[in-house]
């Protein structure tokens, strides 16, 4: 595994077989308009080439010669989209939307496609833990000059705000320790109960959220384990079409883990959950692809897998204050493409102290998207804003939710909006009531 | 061809942000639910009637077609830019402007969502029925160009009988209004019910007022099962004699059970060979009566079981699946020409009769389901392309099944319209006078044919 660039080597017959299977999964598409009712893109758009539908007639009408004349606008248009599944949730037809437009930023990728400063951040970054680990200490340095402090809040607003990365932006404040450092001197026990899978934010920027994880396997008499050479799960750069550094980090993981044995190997955030099962699927029949398999199988996501384990919180709502009210927004990652949407809700209704409220719209995207929200900033912002209607009409004072991006767009979102409702995690929420 | 001087001018109509040109863009509004693919030279966005009839005149003076759009999901192929020109969608005109409480009316624009509409209403305890299995999606100008229906006009009747008037602009650019405001009027000729169901050829929709009625108390939607498809089709007619008239009676054949089955697994039991869907709906003492009254019939004309929704949430879930059944089709694999035909609802049995021997005579996948209540059935013709010889076998089908429907005393389409879908066929129901006639109006709105050309008379 070379730590240095990444140059994606495309057999060219290969590519084009998967092209061709591209216009044919493509072509099954029979033009209905079902998706124009679910995706929040249209949503806000209203023009077709926002929407499942139009970039399948685009992707269909490249012909055999396969994405040849790659324009500007065609990258444009493949890029507009969050990856929601939403699309495909409400195919009569199962025409997989999300996954045909991920693979055809696959075939684009050759034709200079993501913009640069995204490609270089997957490619050399992401793959490497110890430059990431450098960015991080020099960020650290650097970051008064670039990064203001928003009083009473746990958040930075841009100073220099770079227009396309959002105007007021609020970022998380960098870890001072990476949670992989600070764990790197653990003494692995002889006997360990579960893996912990840890993810870019929650390693980076959210410690305190896998700090959680592994305080509740404690209570729950769970011994973890914290593989070290556990890299990005690769989402980011699946949904930009860059597979070549997906899969490169896919191996890193699997062999990372196959250490472990065969014990559960548990995310902390759900968009790491998804694409971890959805390993096996990178790779063609082989040696990889049964390793992945046996991989997969093994990883839960975190609410899935405290509830298998009947986790009860043990604490009791204290006397004379008021009950949180809370509501649980659906990662797509979560109830979409694994289909999970009791576990959280299991786990939040037992706690001690909380009322939880449905806001009627809680399977709709937040909008972030994996780099969508970077890329289309103001339109992740329009998506953001629909789905948090209900927020202030139901009165919820914290929104929960288990995916990282969800996260960090609902900080991001909520403080723009000036509301002072309050955003955690599953597994801070867990740890507090406990 | 549409030269550049005329592509600016139309940027200035809409503005910059509402004109699309590129290749890439085109593609995306080259399609509607017909699937077939026509490219257009333009798409324009108008936010304004004004804007609306600037278009229409400069299409008369550069000759070009301009052909207004929805939602493009029309089953005909209205939307489509089949001799070129500038596809005008009306997405931007969205807004419900008023509802009236007092009056039970509405003003809307003809870019709102159909569905979208009936739940703002419903917030008010008002019922709008045309509900097409598109109401997700499709708009209400869309619904007023091709008169559409669904499963509600059984008892509550279609688009048409929902709009008191319009706010029209004509090819030629005047912007008029039709009809009245009213629950009535008959003043000069009736041009709101002209202009409806055509199709998009008489004139541009940019306002519909609608009339509205109160939400019904409750329903019940009821499931019968049938082994034998002749005794669904005897219940359907039995229950109409019996003067009961439910809101929806849908029926539904083993292929269309078995495509959406796919979509989302109703665990039907094994032996169904038709199912019928009914709601009924009303005051809670006359819907208990009647669903007591159908159930009986049902059972007496030989289904081996009746089921009640058990909530609200279950019965919604029923309608939703009802709507994916047209689309989940494809999932056979199979290229589909879908019919639209009516017959009078006492011949439904023959009709369905008739189908199957048809069925059996061509070796063909034909699979039917739809509005029998009010005999209106969506009838797929389903066949391999790449056998060579099955297309021509299908399109052969077709006619038959239109020959018989006709000899019922029946009707090509009842609710997708004639397009480019039904064109071929349209002699087949239609005489020279009537098509004559038909084709002096539309002379008359449109002297130089620039408004959806190609479109119902064309073969």
């Amino acid at each position: 595994m070379t730590d240095g660039e990444t140059k994606p080597k495309k057999n060219s017959q290969s590519s084009h077989d998967q092209f061709k299977q591209l216009l044919v999964d493509a072509s099954r598409c029979v033009k209905c308009g079902r998706c124009l009712s679910v995706c929040p893109v249209y949503r806000e758009l209203g023009r077709e080439k926002g929407v499942a539908r139009g970039k399948l007639s685009l992707i269909e009408s490249q012909g055999d010669k396969g994405f040849k004349r790659s324009s500007k606008k065609l990258k444009e248009i493949i890029s507009l989209c969050l990856l929601c599944g939403a699309c495909k949730e409400n195919c009569p037809n199962l025409v997989e939307g999300d996954k045909i437009i991920q693979k055809a930023r696959g075939a684009l990728f050759s034709r200079k496609y993501p913009p640069l400063p995204l490609k270089l951040m997957l490619q050399h970054i992401l793959t490497s833990p110890k430059k990431m680990d450098k960015l991080l200490q020099a960020g650290k340095l650097l970051q008064p000059l670039f990064l203001k402090k928003i009083p009473s809040e746990s958040g930075l607003h841009l100073r220099f705000p770079f227009s396309s990365w959002g105007k007021k932006r609020v970022v998380p404040d960098l870890a001072k320790e990476s949670f992989l450092k600070k764990y790197s001197g653990e003494k692995v026990p002889a006997r360990t109960d579960v893996a912990l899978f840890v993810g870019c934010v929650g390693n980076y920027l959210f410690p305190k959220v896998p700090e959680a994880a592994v305080e509740i396997f404690k209570h729950l008499n769970l011994s973890v384990q914290i593989p070290q050479e556990q890299a990005c799960c690769g989402l980011m750069a699946f949904g930009a079409g860059m597979d070549e550094i997906d899969v490169e980090l896919v191996k890193r993981n699997t062999e990372a883990f196959e250490k472990t044995g065969s014990i559960p190997i548990v995310a902390s955030c759900s968009s790491c959950s998804a694409h971890l099962k959805h390993y096996p699927d990178l790779f063609e029949e082989g040696e990889w692809k049964e390793r992945a398999k046996r991989f997969s199988q093994r990883v839960k996501d975190i609410s899935e897998f405290l509830v298998e384990k009947s986790y009860a919180p043990e604490g009791k709502a204290k006397p004379n204050t008021l009950s949180s009210r809370l509501t649980f927004h659906d990662p797509c990652h979560l109830r979409r493409k694994q289909g999970i949407f009791e576990a959280p809700r299991k786990l939040l209704k037992s706690l001690p102290g909380v009322e939880f409220i449905e806001t009627g719209n809680e399977n709709l995207c937040c909008g972030s998207g994996g780099s969508f929200n970077l890329s289309h900033y103001d339109l992740s912002k329009k998506i953001f804003q629909r789905r948090i209607k209900p927020i202030d009409e139901k009165k919820v004072d914290t929104v929960v939710t288990s995916c990282m991006g969800c996260l960090l767009q609902f900080l991001d979102g909520l403080r723009r909006e000036g509301k002072s409702v309050k955003v955690k995690h599953l597994l801070e929420v867990l740890k507090e009531k406990n | 061809m549409l030269k550049k001087k005329f592509i600016q001018k139309l940027t200035k109509i809409v503005g910059e942000e509402n004109i699309l040109t590129s290749t890439e863009d085109l593609t995306c509004y080259s399609y509607d639910a017909v699937n077939q693919k026509f490219l257009p030279e333009a798409v324009v966005f108008p936010g304004s009637a004004e804007e609306v009839a600037a278009v229409l005149i400069l299409a008369n003076q550069g000759q070009f077609p301009v052909i207004p759009r929805g939602a493009g999901s029309g089953f005909t192929g209205g939307s489509l830019a089949v001799l070129g020109g500038v596809v005008l969608v009306t997405s931007r005109l969205n807004r419900i402007i008023e509802i009236d409480t007092d009056n039970l009316t509405a003003l809307v624009e003809p870019g709102v969502v159909c569905g979208e509409f009936q739940k703002e209403v419903e917030k008010y305890g008002l019922y709008y029925p045309p509900d097409p299995a598109s109401l997700a999606f499709s708009t209400l100008g869309g619904n007023v160009a091709e008169c559409a229906g669904g499963p509600s006009a059984l008892k509550y009747g279609v688009t048409r009988d929902y709009v008191t008037g319009l706010e029209i602009v004509l090819p030629t650019g005047e912007i008029i209004t039709t009809g009245v405001q009213t629950m009535k009027g008959v003043v000069g000729y009736d041009l709101t019910q002209l202009v409806i169901g055509s199709e998009g050829t008489l004139a541009i929709v940019t306002q519909i007022y609608l009339r509205l009625i109160p939400k019904p108390e409750t329903s019940i939607t009821l499931m019968v099962f049938f082994k034998k498809i002749d005794d669904s089709a005897h219940a359907v007619s039995s229950i109409i004699r019996n003067k009961v008239v439910p809101a929806k009676l849908e029926f539904m054949d083993r292929g269309s059970i078995e495509c959406v089955n796919t979509y989302q697994n109703l665990g039907f039991p094994e032996e169904t060979e038709a199912l019928l869907l009914i709601e009924l709906d009303g005051d809670p003492a006359a819907v208990e009566n009647a669903a007591g009254k159908v159930e009986k019939i049902c059972l007496e004309q030989g289904s081996f079981r009746v089921e009640r929704a058990i909530n609200t949430k279950d019965a919604s879930n029923l309608w939703e699946v009802r709507r994916a059944i047209s689309p989940s089709l494809l999932l056979l694999n199979l290229t589909k020409i879908n019919e639209d035909v009516v017959v009078p609802r006492s011949k439904i049995p023959e009709l369905i009769h008739r189908m199957e021997g048809i069925k059996n005579n061509h070796q063909l996948t034909i699979i039917s389901f739809g509005h029998a209540g009010d005999g209106n059935l969506h009838i797929n013709v389903m066949f391999d392309e790449k056998i060579t010889g099955e297309r021509e076998k299908a399109e052969h089908a077709i006619k038959e099944i239109f020959q018989e429907v006709l000899n019922l005393g029946g009707t090509i389409s009842g609710e997708h319209g004639i397009g480019i879908a039904k064109a071929p066929f349209l002699t087949m129901e239609l005489n020279d006078s009537q098509i004559e006639l038909m084709k002096k109006i539309k002379r008359v709105f449109d002297p130089n044919d620039i408004l959806n050309p190609g479109k119902i008379f064309y073969q």
